[in-house]
């Protein structure tokens, strides 16, 4: 692919899909410049990796892998999460919800395998169902199962059934 | 039919185009009539419409010269890395003692060929079992390294894994064993992280540390890192960072697996 050719695909994935990479972004990190300097950082590492993507029709899932991913080292870099109750939140989360999620993150920043953060990502802070996250991520329900019984198993004070009821 | 719950994947899809043909007709219908469904589209065409306004994507060129300029920085990369990347690789495919070789097939499974210092115990279901030479492995593998037991000599034990997308993942430490097949006579032990393989294309090489004094992770993850911007190549990769390594304090075994 030429250098036009590629410009001109980046500019309609981006027309496409931005708003759906900030959106979980903003999901996960709670500020809206965080959020646009990594939906930025995505669409860069998209132009990067172009030519290298073989399922061109179907970029949601690899620009939603790169942005949780990107997402998780920006928080890691923070010396503390903060998760502005003040923000006003599309969902609507109670206070409560707030608290579990805000663990699950705290959780998220330590050494995860990536898929198992990826699956808890999916699930518990954006909602999809485990159809649709495994869908998503490429692999079998029974597989997303695992990642998830594993982030479970591990971690085993938190809260997780509020978020499952 | 009125959803319980919006089928919110799908719409993100056929939002941004990805839905086309007789799916897209069939699903716009029941966006129109699914409440569930319909109010989270208009949520995420409304957001669509306020981001694009307000960061367009001439804004996004403009925080981020280097697109502009990236006829000059292919150019340079090619002429930059070609011959090293292959020399290197010439090496690497003659000396690393540690590698495990994959090769792909027509079938979307993992296929490892070889084995020098480690060998793998997999979990697949509720099925253990250890994977020899060859061994056919397929997305949601759990694999669990065995380690000579001459590296148990090392106090401080620590794994990480780079992907073609330069993600980087830290496995915390499990002690899980994946089996106890191994009796006390083996040669060696289970590395005390397991690794899940997903279905996403590209290498990942997993990096097996061994020290006798306490691993820095920051250095290990900067290190890597660097090593992975200006190197694409997974054997490259494994060479740069061994050259990291200062032998008589801290060993490194080093698996790319190539899906």
């Amino acid at each position: 692919m030429n250098s036009t050719s590629l410009e001109k695909a980046i500019e309609e994935a981006y027309k496409a899909y931005a708003s759906l990479v900030h959106r979980r972004c903003y999901a996960i990190l709670k500020s809206e410049d965080e959020a646009w300097d990594i939906t930025q950082e995505v669409f860069m590492k998209l132009w990067k990796h172009y030519n290298k993507i073989q399922e061109k029709a179907a970029l949601l899932s690899w620009l939603y892998r790169v942005s949780t991913n990107l997402c998780i080292s920006r928080l890691r870099k923070k010396s503390a999460i903060e998760l502005d109750p003040n923000i006003p939140d599309s969902k609507a989360d109670s206070g409560e919800k707030q608290l579990v999620l805000k663990e699950i993150m705290e959780k998220l920043m330590k050494p995860w395998n990536e898929k198992v953060r990826q699956a808890v990502v999916y699930i518990y802070i954006d909602g999809y169902n485990q159809e649709e996250c495994a869908k998503l991520m490429g692999v079998g329900e029974s597989t997303l199962r695992r990642y998830l019984t594993k982030f479970k198993r591990l971690s085993k004070n938190l809260d997780i059934a509020y978020l499952e009821g | 039919m009125n959803c319980k719950n919006a089928q919110k994947l799908k719409i993100e899809r056929w939002l941004s185009g990805e839905i086309q043909g007789e799916a897209y007709i069939e699903f716009s219908e029941h966006l129109d009539h699914c409440e569930a469904c319909q109010a989270y589209r208009v949520e995420l065409e409304r957001e669509k419409q306020d981001f694009l306004l307000k960061h367009s994507f001439a804004s996004f060129t403009k925080n981020n010269p280097e697109f502009l300029n990236k006829q000059k920085t292919r150019e340079w990369s090619w002429k930059h890395w070609a011959v090293p990347v292959a020399a290197s690789i010439v090496v690497a495919l003659f000396l690393l003692p540690t590698r495990v070789e994959i090769e792909k097939q027509n079938t979307p499974d993992i296929i490892y060929k070889g084995k020098e210092n480690l060998s793998l115990v997999v979990r697949r279901g509720a099925d253990i079992f250890p994977a020899g030479d060859k061994y056919h492995f397929q997305g949601g593998d759990e694999v669990q390294f065995m380690v000579p037991k001459s590296y148990l000599k090392y106090r401080y034990q620590m794994m990480l894994s780079l992907d073609s997308l330069g993600v980087l993942s830290q496995y915390p430490p499990d002690f899980e064993r994946l089996s106890d097949i191994m009796d006390s006579s083996s040669s060696s032990y289970p590395f005390p992280q397991t690794m899940i393989l997903d279905d996403a294309p590209g290498f990942e090489i997993a990096f097996l540390l061994f020290s006798d004094s306490a691993i820095s992770l920051d250095t290990w993850v900067s290190g890597i890192m660097d090593v992975f911007n200006n190197n694409k190549d997974p054997q490259v990769i494994q060479e740069k960072v061994k050259s990291l390594v200062d032998e008589e304090h801290l060993k490194l075994l080093t698996v790319a697996l190539d899906k």
